[in-house]
Order: structure tokens, then C-alpha cells, then sequence
């Protein structure tokens, strides 16, 4: 029972979250847009559903309050009460707090109350508007509240049981109760039911009513009235004025719905027990619901009409939404994980099979493999979610980051669309939300500020995504005052972490602001001084196997780019051979293949660098760099080069021999070796042996530094890898 | 002497039952006899191809691929600072399952070869005198006497520990320290 108790409260939650975010989407159109009806209904369905679903595991908390927060959406869409930014702010304070309700279920937020208390009372008081005051003590069934001007006459059929005077009810408190509600226009008894004298029993009832009733009451008032009376039969035909009413109503419901009886009763146009007892009537009769309600006289036909519609419309949507299934995480985990092995195996297989001449089993191999690889691309698609709902979270950050600060904002967010490993798109949220901190706080100026320097008063930041050569890149842009070179240095100095006599380059002076404890704000403000810095962003960028870097113009504005591997589990690989040793390099960072001839080899001879088509290729002779132990086969005299692409700029792989593509299940390179630089993980070859996957990246890195190294040792400057060859040669 | 079948059933055996806390395997580096504690050991495997992790410390061989699990391959000799010795035929992993930084992962130590499994008392165990052993004491659990040769009982904890066999442990370290002081002066 525990389990599934766990299971629903899972579901609820993440259900909740869902609507929560769609919520705060829409609340934020609302309040650039305050006419959108469709941004007030969504506001309204997610308010709705999750009060529903509160209900259905009895979150009375949730309830109680969801519900003050639906009864005042519920004027706000009629057009009672008007959408101002105060109100759309009290929205959004709303759904923060049934957001830490939802949170608090599973332990991992408190309430707080006096936030609670507050926002409960400015709901309240916007209920208690004057002119919806009328409204106000209307407290249950919300969605067909009228406004005085919309008094109806109810017609009310009553017959009451036989019991009731035995029940201890009274005819006088009836009509007291039923004057309470409205004006009695009109009340004609029926006697038709007295039995005949002598059958007559003097303790019953046999009375019945019609009863025109003019109020501005809700159906379910005038129900309420008989709940105790469990053998009097009653009718209640709501006002012409309010059909229309029902009918706009069914119309905006979510549209979950399917029975028609419960989008009535959702729509408050019939009661649940006339709901009930029409069903079983429709289980004796065997007629349509909706005709057994007309023939009640529950509900007036035009009413039915539109619930059909409504019903027709909800299964049209529900034979869509079958499209979506939950799926545990973990068991998708480990399914692209054994698609991952069995990607590995098929390889061997075919590596296997390569020398058996038998064109049967060619055949059925290549089938399989093709099979493999349509596999392996539907089970990598499972992860994949475009990056919208990571950057629709981020509106929110700068609507109340600007508002805190005082700073105009426009912000602008493209390439949503974009598609990356679900895993990945959680994890840079952290650091987006930091660095787009960090832009409105530092990089922004004041309004005043910006006249000044001649820009508009309104800040410009922009957050886009975009694919480049296998990986994604992430773009947070800001038009604020850039970072000061100057200040940097200065502070990185103060703090030792260059000497005054060093010279960096622009993207090394940048760099320095991801040293640990490094930061140039003068005051440390509520924003940015949260406890995580851009050395925290780095490293968490870094464990993505991601890179980040940063372009700035003082006085002009800053950009910081983030580029991430799409995926983090199986990549398609690119496989070369060095001294009998076999590297991996994800295929998208390669971006063609060379041979060297022995006059461009000993062109070489004093520098490791090649002419590509009148372009400078560095090279890394992967045999120095990895200092790889001499096997004895002799030197051949054609080597060849990879090159490859990373942030746009070509470097080139020295190896002996080219393998060609394989598909590559990354493995991590665990805990021992993580800080090992120039890989990102292990793979497990066709033949079955070990090989390392090349990060392109830090591989180029780790080399520049290494070769800065050498220069400072030797001024004289030799390069490391021309060295070595002189050495070859000498042997 | 017995073949690594024979003893991995040995081990597998003895791990099953309750006696095995006093079970060692006994295996040769060089020409010294040494034991570590069965309950440590998973299996033992020959040695194959093992390809090279470059950059890494020189006491890393390699990695393996052990029925899909990568196992990172350490040589005893380089660690404990003895001459080192040639692959032969008789050359094996020992894998073993180890518990770094509350992350159990599987580690194999390269041998020249495995020699039996043995009951060990703990009285038998002779404490490590503080000079004139073949290795540094800190990673020596004690000495004991089998038929007369004495066996260098392994202390698994110390050689297996987070800041012997992580890569760059000490620089995560202060970077990490770096950063929670960060966080509280902030």
C-alpha cells in the first residue's frame, strides 16, 4: 500500500510541477499581454487541475487554498476583476507557495506560514472586491458564479419523501432556508400524492412543490438544502440566463473529461446526486445520460448540446495524449545501456565474421547492424528534449532579478527547439540561472546609467541555443558595461594568481573570473552573492563534458558561451591506431582525413605545423604527447593526420594509421582516473579490448599548455615534437 | 601451485562461507611472497592485452575489459617501489573489489603469480617489525611464518586508499576546500 501511496504522490507531483511551470509560463504572458484570454484560461485549467488532483489523494491544504486561488481566476476571467501586474505578481506568490505545499509532501520544503497567511488574505480581499462582493461568501463550486445583475428565477420540483417529518425537517425551516437564498416568486403545492384517507398515515408527508425561486444563488445552494433528506426527490432547472453561462463554462474546462455527466456536474450545471440518480436510470432505461438529464429536467438541453461537444473534443484530445507515457527513469537507463551493449556486440560480431566467406551470414549481419544502429538512434532519442523547457524556467529568474534590482529588462530567448540529452538539460540549469544572474546584476547598468552612455534604458539579454559540429551551444548575451580587462588583471594579481610582468590575451584574462573565489563586484549583492561561483559554473559545465568561454567588450556588452555534447552515452567514433595503440575520437570533431608524404614529414623537421590549403594546421604527434612506449615495427614512412575542429578552430592528430568509424558506448572513466585530462571515458573495442575515448578538447588544451611549458624552460625554443624527431632520426 | 581455476573456486567458496575473514591468497611479486585477505578478492584472471592509460602514474598498466566493466590494472611493484618484473605466462589480475571515498569500484593488481589459498590465524600474524622489511611498513599488516618462509601480509586499506589511487585526489581536494570557504565567507 506504502508503494503505491508513494507512487500516486510521485505522480501527483510531478503532474503538479508540469501545470505549476505551464502556470508561471502563462502568468508571464499574462502580464506582457493582460487581454490574452487563452493565458488566463491556462492559468485557470492548471489552477483547476490541480485542485482535482489534490482531491483525488486528499491534500486538504492544497485544496483549501487552490481553491481560494481558482475562485479568484474565475473573475478574473469574467472580466470582474481586471489583471493588473499586482495581481499577476499575487499568481505568480501562489504558485510558490503551492509549489513548496507540493514540496513539503515529499519532505523537502517547508511552508512558510506567514507567507501563506498573508497571500490567502490579498487573495481574499481581491474576492471581497466590491464589485464581486456578492459573490464573495460563494465559496465552493466557483465556476458559475454570477454578478448581481444576473438574478435568474430557479425553477425547483420538489417532492418530499415520506420520511421527513419522522426525520425531524420541517416545511416552515424549508422555505426559511429557500427564502435565504432568494426571493419566492411564486409556489404552487401538489397533492396529487396523498394517498386515500384510510391508507393515509398521519406521521408522513406526501406533499410536493414547484417552486419559482428569483436569486443569484448557485444550483448547488439550493441542493445543499435537501442533503439531509435522503427520500425527497427534487429538481432544480437553473435560470435561461445561466444556461449561456454553463455552456461558456463547459467550453473552457480542461479538457480531460470524458463522461458527460461529470463535465456537467465539473461545470456546476447539474449536482452529483442528480448525477447519480441519472445513472441509474440509464442502467435501468439503457438511454444516453444526456437525454435521461433532459427528461429530469436537470438540465437544459442547449446545455447537453455543448457538454457533447465538449465530451467529442475530450476524446479527440485523449487518443492524442495516449502518444505520451511515463516512464520510470532509471528502467530507461537501463535500457539504453543494454542497447549500448548490444551495440558493442553486434560490433564484434561483425568484426568476426568479416573473414568468413559465406554470403548468407554477411547478410544477416549487415541486417542486424542496420537494425542495431536504427536501435541505438531510437534509444538515444528517448533522452532527448528540447532545451524550451530548461529556458522557459529563466523568464521567471528575470522578471524577479530585474524587479529586485531595479532594472529594465528585455529579455529574449531563442532556439528553443533545440534538442539535447534530458540528463544535460536538468544539469545546466544551475548554471544558466547563475550566469543570467550574473548578467542582469554586473553586466546591466542602472536605467540611469545607460542614458548616460547612450543606450536605452531598457537592458537587452538573450539567452539562445544552437547545434554545432556534434555538440550544443548555449549563448547567454547581456548589452551591459562588458568586463574590465584591467580589473581583472588587477585583482588576479592581488590575489597571486598571475605575476604584474605576464602578458595574456584577451580569452586568458577573461578565463581568470573562473578561478576559484575570484569575483571583481565591489558589492557583493543579494543576487550574485548566493554562494556559487563561476568556478562552480565551470566545473559543473566541465562534468557535462561541456566547455565554457567568454567574449566581452567593456562598455559594450558580454557574451558567454557553453557548448555540450549532445549526448553523454553512445557516440559514433572514429577509431586510429598509434604504436599499437587504439584511440577514439568522436566523429563530429573530425573534419577530414590526410596523408602526410615523407617531404611534407620532413618539411616538419622544425616546427608541427602543416600547410592545410594555404592554412596553418598545427599538429599533435599523439605518440609524444601520450608519451607512448616504441614498438619495434619500423618507422613507417607515411603517417597520417586527423583533423579536428573545436570552438572553430583546426588542430591536427599525428597517428600511424586510420581505422575507421565504429559506434562508440562511452564509459565513464570512473572514479581513479576522472581527472585524467585529454579523455572523456573509456569504450569497449569490436575485438573486445579497452580503448580510450580522445577528448578533442582538453587533448588541445593539456598540449598548449604543455608546449608554453617547454618554451619557458627553453628559450630558445624548439618545439617539443620536432625535438623528439630529431631524435628519430638520430637513432 | 594451482591453476586460477582451482583457485577462483577456492575463493568463491571460501567467500560464501563465514571462515573466510581467515582465508588469505599467498602470491609472488619478484621473488617475495606476499598474502592480502580473500574476502577482498572477486576473481583472479590472466594476464591479456591491457591498453595503456597515458598521462596516468607510471603504477597504472592500463585498463581491462572484464565482461564489460572497465578495470583500471595497478602493478604492485611500481607501487611498493620494487624492481620490476617481466609478463610471463604466469602473470595475473587479481580483482578486487575496494571502497574508495564511499564509492565501492573494482581495482586489479598486476602479480607475477598467484600461489594458494590458506587459512591464516589472526595469532599467527606477527606485528611489522619497523625496519628491515622488503616494502615501506605503512602498507604491511604483519608478517607470518608458513613452514618456515615468512609471508608479508598486505594492508589492502592503506595500498587501496582514496588519496594512493585517485588521479589529481590532492588538487581536488584543495580546489574543493577552496570552494566551501568560498561558500561561507559568501
Amino acid at each position: 500500500m506504502d508503494t503505491e501511496m508513494d507512487e500516486n504522490l510521485s505522480i501527483f507531483i510531478s503532474e503538479g510541477n508540469e501545470l505549476l511551470e505551464d502556470m508561471e509560463s502563462a502568468l508571464l504572458d499574462l502580464e506582457n499581454n493582460t487581454d490574452d484570454e487563452e493565458s488566463i484560461n491556462r492559468v485557470f485549467r492548471a489552477a483547476h487541475t490541480i485542485k482535482g488532483n489534490a482531491g483525488l489523494f486528499g491534500y486538504d491544504q492544497i485544496i483549501d487554498f487552490t481553491h481560494i486561488v481558482e475562485s479568484l481566476l474565475v473573475e478574473v476571467r469574467n472580466g470582474v476583476i481586471p489583471i493588473s501586474s499586482e495581481l499577476v505578481s499575487l499568481l505568480m506568490r501562489s504558485k510558490d507557495i503551492i509549489s513548496a505545499m507540493m514540496n513539503y509532501l515529499i519532505g523537502k520544503e517547508e511552508v512558510d506560514q506567514n507567507d501563506l497567511d498573508e497571500t490567502t488574505k490579498l487573495l481574499e480581499c481581491y474576492l471581497a472586491d466590491p464589485h464581486a462582493a456578492a459573490l464573495a461568501n460563494q465559496t465552493n463550486l466557483d465556476s458559475e458564479k454570477q454578478s448581481d445583475s444576473n438574478k435568474g428565477v430557479f425553477t425547483l420540483n420538489l417532492k418530499l419523501g415520506k420520511e421527513t417529518f419522522r426525520q425531524g425537517f420541517s416545511i416552515k425551516a424549508i422555505f426559511r432556508e429557500l427564502n435565504e437564498l432568494g426571493e419566492i416568486v411564486s409556489s404552487n403545492l401538489y397533492m396529487s400524492h396523498i394517498p386515500k384517507i384510510d391508507e393515509i398515515d398521519p406521521e408522513c408527508c406526501y406533499l410536493s412543490w414547484l417552486i419559482l425561486i428569483e436569486s443569484n444563488c448557485r444550483k448547488q445552494d439550493i441542493a445543499d438544502i435537501f442533503e439531509f433528506m435522503d427520500d425527497c426527490e427534487f429538481h432544480i432547472l437553473p435560470p435561461k440566463s445561466t444556461s449561456e453561462q454553463y455552456i461558456s463554462i463547459i467550453n473552457l474546462l480542461p479538457s480531460a473529461e470524458t463522461v458527460i455527466g461529470q463535465i456537467l456536474v465539473d461545470a456546476g450545471a447539474l449536482t452529483d446526486k442528480e448525477l447519480q440518480k441519472a445513472l441509474i436510470t440509464q442502467k435501468e432505461t439503457g438511454s444516453l445520460t444526456g437525454d435521461i438529464l433532459i427528461e429530469q429536467g436537470d438540465v437544459q438541453p442547449e446545455v447537453v448540446e455543448s457538454a457533447l461537444v465538449k465530451q467529442q473534443q475530450s476524446r479527440a484530445n485523449s487518443s492524442q495524449s495516449v502518444e505520451f507515457l511515463r516512464v520510470n527513469a532509471e528502467k530507461l537507463d537501463t535500457l539504453i545501456n543494454l542497447v549500448g551493449e548490444l551495440v558493442i556486440n553486434g560490433e564484434r560480431v561483425s568484426g568476426l565474421t568479416e573473414n568468413i566467406e559465406n554470403d548468407k551470414l554477411s547478410e544477416a549481419v549487415t541486417e542486424m547492424n542496420e537494425t542495431l544502429e536504427e536501435m541505438r538512434e531510437t534509444a538515444l532519442g528517448l533522452r532527448i528534449v528540447p532545451i524550451d523547457g530548461v529556458f522557459k524556467r529563466f523568464n521567471r529568474t528575470v522578471r524577479d532579478t530585474s524587479n529586485e534590482l531595479g532594472k529594465k529588462i528585455n529579455f529574449e530567448i531563442s532556439g528553443g527547439d533545440t534538442e539535447l540529452d534530458k540528463t544535460v538539460a536538468e544539469k545546466i540549469t544551475d548554471p544558466l540561472t547563475h550566469l543570467i544572474r550574473n548578467a542582469i546584476d554586473h553586466g546591466i547598468e542602472k536605467p540611469s546609467e545607460r542614458e548616460l552612455n547612450n543606450k536605452s534604458p531598457e537592458g537587452h539579454v538573450s539567452l539562445s541555443a544552437y547545434h554545432e559540429t556534434g555538440s550544443i551551444v548555449i549563448k547567454v548575451s547581456d548589452d551591459g558595461k562588458g568586463l574590465s580587462k584591467e580589473k581583472i588583471a588587477n585583482k588576479a594579481i592581488e590575489r597571486g594568481l598571475i605575476k604584474k610582468s605576464d602578458k595574456l590575451s584577451d580569452t586568458e584574462i577573461f578565463n581568470l573570473v573562473f578561478e576559484p573565489g575570484f569575483s571583481t563586484a565591489e558589492q557583493v549583492s543579494n543576487i550574485s552573492g548566493r554562494g556559487v561561483g563561476m568556478d562552480v559554473v565551470k566545473r559543473n559545465i566541465e562534468s557535462l563534458r561541456g566547455n565554457i568561454n567568454i567574449k566581452s567588450t567593456e562598455g559594450k556588452g558580454t557574451d558567454v558561451t557553453i557548448q555540450l555534447p549532445l549526448t553523454l552515452a553512445i557516440i559514433d567514433g572514429f577509431l586510429i591506431c598509434t604504436e599499437n595503440e587504439h584511440f577514439v575520437i568522436p566523429l563530429d570533431m573530425v573534419v577530414e582525413c590526410l596523408r602526410l608524404s615523407q617531404e611534407q614529414t620532413q618539411e616538419m623537421q622544425n616546427h608541427n605545423y602543416i600547410n592545410l590549403r594555404g592554412e596553418v594546421l598545427p599538429l599533435i604527434d599523439l605518440k609524444n604527447h601520450f608519451s607512448l612506449p616504441k614498438t619495434n615495427t619500423k618507422e613507417s614512412s607515411t603517417k597520417n593526420v586527423v583533423v579536428v575542429q573545436y570552438c572553430g578552430k583546426k588542430t591536427g592528430l599525428l597517428v600511424d594509421s586510420l581505422q575507421g568509424e565504429v559506434q562508440t558506448v562511452i564509459k565513464p572513466l570512473g572514479k581513479i582516473f576522472q581527472n585524467l585530462k585529454g579523455f572523456s571515458g573509456f569504450t569497449i573495442l569490436g575485438s573486445g579490448n579497452v580503448s580510450m575515448i580522445i577528448d578533442v578538447a582538453t587533448l588541445v588544451a593539456h598540449a598548449s599548455d604543455r608546449e608554453k611549458e617547454l618554451f619557458k624552460h627553453h628559450k630558445s625554443g624548439k618545439k617539443s615534437g620536432a625535438e623528439s624527431k630529431v631524435e628519430e632520426l638520430e637513432i | 601451485m594451482s591453476s586460477t581455476e582451482d583457485l577462483n573456486a577456492q575463493i568463491t567458496e571460501a567467500n560464501e562461507t563465514i571462515l573466510s575473514s581467515n582465508q588469505y591468497l599467498s602470491f609472488m611479486l619478484g621473488c617475495e611472497p606476499f598474502a592480502i585477505p580473500v574476502t577482498k578478492i572477486l576473481e583472479i584472471i590472466e594476464y591479456e592485452y591491457v591498453t595503456l592509460v597515458p598521462t596516468a602514474p607510471s603504477k597504472y598498466r592500463g585498463v581491462v575489459n572484464l565482461r564489460g566493466k572497465i578495470i583500471p590494472v595497478i602493478e604492485l611493484t611500481k607501487v611498493f617501489n620494487m624492481e620490476e618484473s617481466e609478463v610471463t605466462k604466469r602473470t595475473c589480475i587479481i580483482v578486487m573489489e575496494i571502497n574508495i571515498d564511499n564509492e565501492t569500484t573494482m581495482i586489479g593488481c598486476m602479480v607475477d603469480k598467484v600461489l594458494i589459498v590458506q587459512d591464516i590465524d589472526t595469532n599467527q600474524i606477527e606485528d611489522t617489525p619497523s625496519i628491515g622489511t622488503v616494502i615501506s611498513s605503512e602498507y604491511i599488516k604483519g608478517l607470518t611464518n608458513v613452514e618456515g618462509k615468512f609471508i608479508t601480509i598486505l594492508d589492502t586499506d592503506a595500498i587501496f586508499s582514496a588519496s594512493e589511487l585517485i588521479i589529481g585526489y590532492e588538487n581536488n581536494l584543495s580546489t574543493s576546500t577552496q570552494a566551501t570557504e568560498q561558500a561561507t565567507l559568501n
